[in-house]
């Protein structure tokens, strides 16, 4: 059994006060840190233990702390991508609902390490248990004089303001997300500039997901060599992977990374349903192509996915099962996009619209000759061509579906029908 | 007046009064239950930024309702877990009890019906929220049913 | 030329290697793909790319394979690097603008037969060079209104056509800074549009329908009008203020259709204001003079040229004969170069006076302020392109509400400040956009503009070691300001810190600084700040902003008493000498009266002839009761304008004359750059253009006025007025040919101005000018101008209001110990609470009334009607 980490406090009943916490250990890791590292040591340190995001992209987070200039002197910030909006994903609303704390501390940690004195908490406006929590929470923090003026009396102040995200997928982001903080419709933004030279307010900022927070406490707390030692070189540590659709037992579950996608889906998550056996796995949210059965062996960790043309992203694991439409999961997966879409490119704004009519119809019983030419073609003018990775990702993931399962659009176009409802 | 208030409080928050265009709206949708372009154009005025940055965040952000929404807005998760997990037929059976279309209103103002994208509780599909509510995780059409007749009696009181 | 004014931080020393479709050049760095492509006639297609703004990359039409990279890249948004290999010409970059045309084209209607853009469409351009020969998407196209939307009056509005490049937005938050346009809902349903799908509040400029690529944004009056094709477009300038924006008029069958400003042409390249593209309608506005009018019996009676000017002669000829000072002109500088120097020509030649003035706003005529001009104009006058001007550490404003006065010169500061970091401070006694991209902006009342400049250049750290060469100015430079009053406070700490540091200062003087009773102490201390800026080793650069298209032209050419053209002082027989050579006439001696003396005159009933040309005192001159008073009694009042005005009515002759769209002739603008006009049309009517009315009234009096077409008039303008030395009309090319200074840097001596302290007022002091949607009694002759803006109004700040228990919009009086004027009161919360303003072009509000002569601003009452 995989001894819990981030989800040890959590799946406790009313474990999420901060007396709970501090009695499990909480804020230990702040205390040593502000005794003991230079921010510049603490940046070091994440980068030994080679903590990867656990938002989607995977990037080195030490080494994205690092790329914020030490020589200036604008204000740093520090924000906390909360918005998670991923179809398939919830890991992030289990911490915070269930130790809003651990992210708290977490959050500070980076702040230090990066010399940022203000942080923003981009939370999506949906969760309002969440919210709830960490208002307390950040109440208990700043009382306890883990935020505020002079922490701990090591000189170094924090703020932690929440932000309220209003319902847009596409706030995810993370230029989009400085834009809505900014106070403006959450379009993405031209890169470069990169946002640890100048993101919110044109200062150098650093976005971190929920889970990669996270984890800073327990390495902090148990070291470099712990955390690496759990699952593969490349991709260490513990992970939550979020398992939902056909699946006997949905739930968050936090295993070593690198566990293989048939594992976690038949001996954690109970298997396909009775009767039933998995036709496909979206193994990272609904961004990341679906995996056939035959695919499942492979491990989840960022290497193994981008190796076979899908990722880990989210860790939104979805299970469709022989009893489940490809067509029509595509084309909810399609009107997702659609409706997120901020609409400022070309090819994801027009393009996923096009898909959208194109795939209605089709699931309908009226697609028509040429309708699944099209669909290729639209898939290869948005991939590549899309301003940020919305537009990417529903190319990659509907291409991927009809690669896949072309033999299932074909029938509906032939038989005009869907053979599953 | 509060919401002035409470607005110039969280614009305390950030280094320009723009950035806080968002909590405002929040703030104002609470109060006013929608928000009209009047209340835009106060909002506007408090923060002392164009109108059309108002208007634009406004309509950007689907929690922004810029019409009236009834009293209970129930809100459906339609996205593929909760698809898997028989979410249309919970919608279809809301849209029946409540004798309105997905997007409607009923004629008392009472509840409002939308169909929304990711509310991340796919564990717990089909789920729904109602107004700014706890999730109603693990829904079945006799759960649904209860849970209107608790709002009704709720709205009773 | 508009320079791309975004890539401030961009070192253009050092340079990049790029090679692009197999031509390796080197560029600057921080120099974009598309640009280095462009220069080397590389066609990449875009939509979404404007030089002037931000790259957004949102159209993806740009995209182009860089070698080593996975992906195509946006060559609109990515910077040349050193080594980089591009490729434009490849079937992937093909087959890529194919598709981001075929998507565009999916849910664009299929307008182009109702379509006011058809032909000129950016859209069919492209899709016709780039496009797939056919379309494949068979679905609903999506459809916003089943109706075109009127967002305001001038602008209409088709949202199903939009391609969603945003240039609009932009151009309306980057450069214009009004924030009216914005971008509402996402993905499909994104939609540009204004607040509540409406823009009746915003500069109504027309920009964002110039920038469209599409025909989703349309110009409401040149709706359904013509086809591209059909229409005979003339390059010209515009009459309105000294801007000297370039103006592409198109006409079809002889009726004027749009004007339209053109991307890289003219100071203003692709923008205009409302004036400029909307306000030219008024050539055909309804009190156009058709005939000549002689004063008889029944009142004014149309007549033939000849009676008129036989009238004339008649009339006249005795006072001429008599001599003395019972003659007099005002000219106005809206008239073009050619028509007013022949103008004083033939008051010197023909009417044998030096009484000549041009409507210069009302204080300049003080003794001794043209005697700065003079020096100002000499050598500080910057007569070089307002871009480079704006390229200065720090640009400081005098007396100007920039925002209404000269548009499209805001545009450019606004440009300057955002992407420069200029430090911009701006003095004037009205609000506008500008003051939020200034460092500080100093509500400042007119009066005590010189107080201000040497209270700044007493605080500049090193300049007081300067004021020892400043001659007599040494006295009151020493004397004055050192505690300045603490109105100026934050201000004045502010622009000194930033004048000591900068390296190069530009001084924006404007048409308020003109009307102020202090403008020629300012003038003076305007030449002492230059000289001491020189001396500190800064670049020190001056220029008017007025508010006329060629006040510039008019005071050079000698449109002002005692001084012959270029500001030499009519007493000096030495400088006559030439004049009087090459006109053939020998000129009166005696300095002239300006126009108050000869309103003066002319009430005593001492004014034999008055020639007015192309202005309207009986509007504009303070002091109405005076004005009309005294235009009554002149003996003989001659009018000459293309409208029916005012002061036409109480004339004895009236001449009709052309409007600049119907006489061939130069502009000389603010930048002190000539620039040419060309006639659309014939003059209507029986009006003739301006040159031969003097002609034609030189003949009648027995003189020749020499040859008066364009071509020799500036030819004759070339050999005696010395910065128009070397210049030709046909030399003047499509951007205009510079004026040049005509002293060395800085000369002549310094007088010693009195120097006036700010005037603690404890009530209302109303000043006036131009405003957004009017300038002058030319833009009421526009219908559409006087569409958006057809009543007077009283701008006021909402405490001072409230206090007089006044709300928006309610009627009140506005009373000053002179007289009384009706109008609405609109409140605004960022006027400072002890002035108002109301705009000086409604003849039915009579402003002028209130308004004295040497009295600016005017003390006044405000109350309920």
């Amino acid at each position: 059994m995989f001894e819990k980490v981030l989800l040890k406090n959590a799946e406790k009943p009313d474990a999420h006060g901060i007396e709970a916490y501090e009695a499990a250990g909480g804020y230990q890791a702040l205390a040593k840190v502000l005794r003991e590292f230079s921010p510049d040591g603490l940046i070091q340190l994440v980068k030994d233990s080679n903590l990867k995001g656990r938002g989607g992209a995977g990037f080195p987070t030490g080494l994205k702390w690092g790329f914020v200039p030490k020589d200036s002197d604008k204000p740093k910030y520090l924000c906390c991508n909360a918005d998670e909006s991923e179809p398939g994903t919830f890991k992030d609303r289990v911490i915070m609902e269930g130790d809003p704390h651990m992210m708290l501390e977490g959050m500070a940690l980076a702040s230090y390490a990066i010399g940022a004195e203000v942080a923003y908490l981009y939370i999506r406006g949906e969760y309002v248990l969440c919210i709830e929590r960490l208002e307390t929470a950040l109440d208990e923090a700043y009382r306890k004089g883990y935020l505020g003026r002079d922490i701990l009396g090591s000189g170094f102040n924090l703020d932690i303001h929440m932000h309220l995200g209003a319902g847009a997928y596409i706030c995810g982001e993370e230029t989009a997300m400085l834009e809505s903080i900014e106070g403006r419709r959450g379009e993405p933004k031209l890169k470069p500039p990169f946002p640890a030279v100048a993101g919110l307010y044109e200062c150098p900022t650093v976005i971190n997901n929920v889970e990669t927070l996270a984890c800073l406490p327990h390495i902090v707390n148990r070291g470099v060599e712990w955390f690496r030692g759990i699952g593969p070189e490349q991709s260490p540590g513990p992970k939550l992977y979020c398992l939902s659709g056909h699946v006997q037992k949905p739930g968050v579950y936090e295993l070593p990374m690198g566990i293989s996608l048939r594992e976690l889906v038949d001996d954690h998550a109970g298997g396909a349903r009775p009767g039933r056996k998995i036709k496909a796995v979206i193994p990272g949210g609904v961004s990341a192509p679906m995996i056939p059965e035959s695919g499942l062996d492979v491990t989840m960790d960022f290497e193994s996915l981008t190796a076979i043309d899908t990722m880990l992203g989210s860790a939104g694991v979805i299970v469709l099962d022989d009893g489940d439409c490809i067509v029509r999961a595509a084309k909810n997966i399609n009107e997702f996009f659609h409706e997120e879409s901020c609409g400022k490119c070309t090819p994801c704004r027009e393009g996923l619209d096009w898909t959208g009519k194109i795939l209605h119809r089709m699931e309908a019983g009226e697609g028509r000759q040429g309708d699944l030419e099209q669909l290729d073609f639209l898939c290869g003018s948005i991939f590549g061509n899309s301003f940020c990775a919305l537009g990417d990702g529903a190319a990659w993931a509907l291409k991927a579906a009809i690669t896949q399962f072309r033999d299932e659009f074909v029938q509906h176009v032939e038989e005009g029908r869907c053979p599953f409802h | 007046m509060a919401l002035k208030n409470s607005i110039e409080e969280a614009a305390k928050r950030y280094p320009n009064p723009r950035s806080a265009i968002m909590p405002a709206l929040f703030l104002a949708q609470k109060e006013h239950g929608f928000l009209s372009g009047d209340l835009l154009k106060e909002v506007a005025g408090i923060l002392d930024v164009p109108e059309i940055w108002v208007y634009e965040v406004s309509t950007f952000y689907g929690m922004f309702h810029t019409e009236p929404v009834g009293k209970f807005h129930i809100k459906i998760c339609t996205n593929l877990s909760c698809q898997l997990l028989e979410a249309e037929s919970m919608l279809a059976h809301l849209e029946k009890k409540l004798a309105i279309e997905t997007g409607g209103t009923t004629p008392d103002g009472m509840f409002t019906l939308s169909s929304v994208e990711c509310l991340g509780a796919c564990e717990g599909a089909p789920m729904m929220q109602v107004n700014d509510g706890y999730y109603h995780m693990n829904l079945t059409t006799a759960r649904i049913d209860e849970i209107l007749d608790g709002l009704r009696k709720e709205a009773a009181e | 030329m508009p320079v791309p004014l975004r890539r401030a931080g961009e070192s253009a020393n050092v340079m990049a290697k790029i090679t692009i479709d197999g031509n390796t050049r080197e560029v600057a760095d921080g120099t974009l793909i598309l640009e280095a492509a462009m220069e080397q006639g590389i066609d990449i297609p875009t939509f979404c790319y404007m030089a002037r703004l931000a790259p957004l990359a949102s159209c993806r039409m740009c995209l182009v394979e860089i070698e080593g990279q996975g992906k195509l890249q946006p060559s609109c948004a990515t910077t040349v690097a050193d080594g980089m290999v591009v490729r434009t010409d490849t079937p992937l970059v093909a087959e890529t603008r194919k598709s981001m045309l075929e998507l565009l084209l999916a849910n664009h209607p299929l307008d182009c037969p109702v379509c006011d853009k058809s032909g000129e469409c950016e859209l069919q351009d492209q899709v016709f060079e780039y496009g797939a020969g056919e379309a494949r998407f068979q679905d609903q196209k999506r459809v916003f209104y089943s109706k075109d939307i009127d967002l305001n009056p001038v602008i209409i509005f088709n949202a199903q056509r939009c391609i969603q490049c945003q240039r609009c937005v932009r151009i309306c938050e980057e450069v214009v800074g009004a924030v009216a346009l914005g971008t509402v809902e996402k993905g499909m349903d994104t939609k540009v549009t204004g607040f509540e799908n409406s823009l009746a509040g915003c500069d109504h400029c027309g920009n964002c329908i110039e920038v469209c690529p599409v025909g989703a944004l349309m110009s409401t009056p040149y709706r359904y009008k013509a086809r591209p094709w059909d229409l005979k477009e003339t390059d010209t300038i515009c009459p309105y203020c000294g801007t000297g924006c370039h103006l592409s008029i198109s006409v079809r069958d002889g009726q004027l259709s749009r004007v339209r400003s053109k991307y890289e042409t003219g100071v203003n390249g692709e923008t205009l204001c409302v004036k400029g593209r909307f306000g030219i309608d008024f050539i055909d506005g309804d009190n156009r003079l058709r005939t000549p009018l002689v004063r008889k019996e029944g009142g004014l009676t149309a007549v033939s040229w000849e009676e008129a000017a036989a009238f004339i002669a008649e009339r006249a000829d005795g006072a001429i004969e008599k001599g003395g000072s019972g003659l007099g002109g005002l000219a106005s500088p809206r008239l073009n170069n050619e028509s007013l120097y022949l103008f004083q020509k033939l008051m010197r030649t023909a009417f044998r006076t030096n009484s000549i003035d041009s409507s210069s706003r009302w204080s300049a005529a003080g003794p001794g302020a043209y005697q700065s001009l003079e020096g100002l104009f000499g050598g500080l006058y910057a007569r070089r392109s307002l871009h480079q001007v704006l390229e200065a550490d720090c640009i400081l404003i005098l007396g100007a509400t920039v925002t209404d006065e000269t548009p499209v010169t805001e545009y450019m500061v606004r440009g300057v400040a955002r992407s420069r970091g200029t430090k911009l401070f701006i003095a004037s006694a009205r609000p506008s956009r500008l003051d939020s991209e200034a460092i500080s902006s100093l509500r400042f009342v007119p009066g005590a503009e010189a107080y201000l400049l040497s209270a700044l250049l007493n605080g500049i750290e090193g300049a007081e070691k300067t004021f020892a060469n400043m001659g007599a100015l040494k006295k009151s430079l020493l004397k004055a300001a050192k505690t300045p009053p603490p109105e100026f406070g934050e201000f004045l700490e502010k622009a000194r810190t930033a004048l000591g540091a900068a390296e190069s200062v530009t001084l924006l003087i404007g048409a308020d600084l003109l009307r102020s009773p202090g403008a020629a102490a300012a003038l003076s201390m305007v030449h002492g700040l230059g000289r001491v800026l020189d001396a500190l080793g800064k670049r020190a650069e001056v220029q008017f902003l007025f508010d006329r298209p060629n006040q510039m032209g008019a005071w050079e050419l000698g449109v002002l008493p005692g001084l012959l053209p270029g500001w030499r002082p009519v007493g000096d027989a030495a400088v006559r000498a030439p004049f009087e050579e090459a006109w053939g006439a020998s000129l009166p001696a005696d300095s002239g009266a300006d126009f108050r003396r000869m309103l003066e005159r002319s009430e005593a009933g001492k004014m034999d002839v008055l020639y007015v040309a192309g202005s309207d005192p009986l509007l504009s001159y303070p002091d109405g009761g005076l004005v009309e008073s005294a235009l009554s009694k002149a003996r003989l009042l001659i009018v000459q304008d293309a409208f029916m005005t005012g002061t036409a009515r109480l004339a004895d002759v009236v001449l009709p004359a052309a409007t600049f769209a119907e006489e061939p002739g130069t502009f000389t603008n603010n930048e002190g750059k000539v620039q040419e006009l060309r006639p659309i049309r014939r003059p209507a009517f029986e009006s003739k253009p301006n040159a031969e009315i003097f002609a034609l009234v030189a003949e009648a009096l027995g003189r020749d006025l020499g040859p008066v077409s364009p071509d020799a008039v500036f030819a004759e303008i070339a050999h005696l007025v010395p910065s128009y030395r070397g210049l030709s009309r046909d030399g003047l090319g499509d951007d205009g040919s510079y004026t040049r200074p005509f002293a060395e840097e800085n000369g002549g001596d310094l007088d010693d101005p009195p120097l006036a302290a700010p005037r603690r007022t404890k009530g209302l002091e109303l000043v006036t000018g131009d405003s957004m949607f009017h300038s002058g009694y030319l833009s009421g002759n526009s219908p559409v101008l006087g569409n958006l803006s057809a009543k007077a109004y009283v701008e006021m700040n909402p405490d001072a209001a409230a206090g007089l228990e006044l709300a928006d919009g309610s009627g009140v009086v506005v009373r000053s110990s002179h007289g009384e004027m009706k109008a609405r009161l609109k409140l605004n919360k960022r006027f400072p609470a002890g002035v108002v303003f109301v705009p000086d072009n409604f003849a039915d509000a009579r402003l002028n009334r209130l308004l004295k002569h040497g009295e600016y601003p005017c003390p006044v009452e405000v109350q309920r009607e």
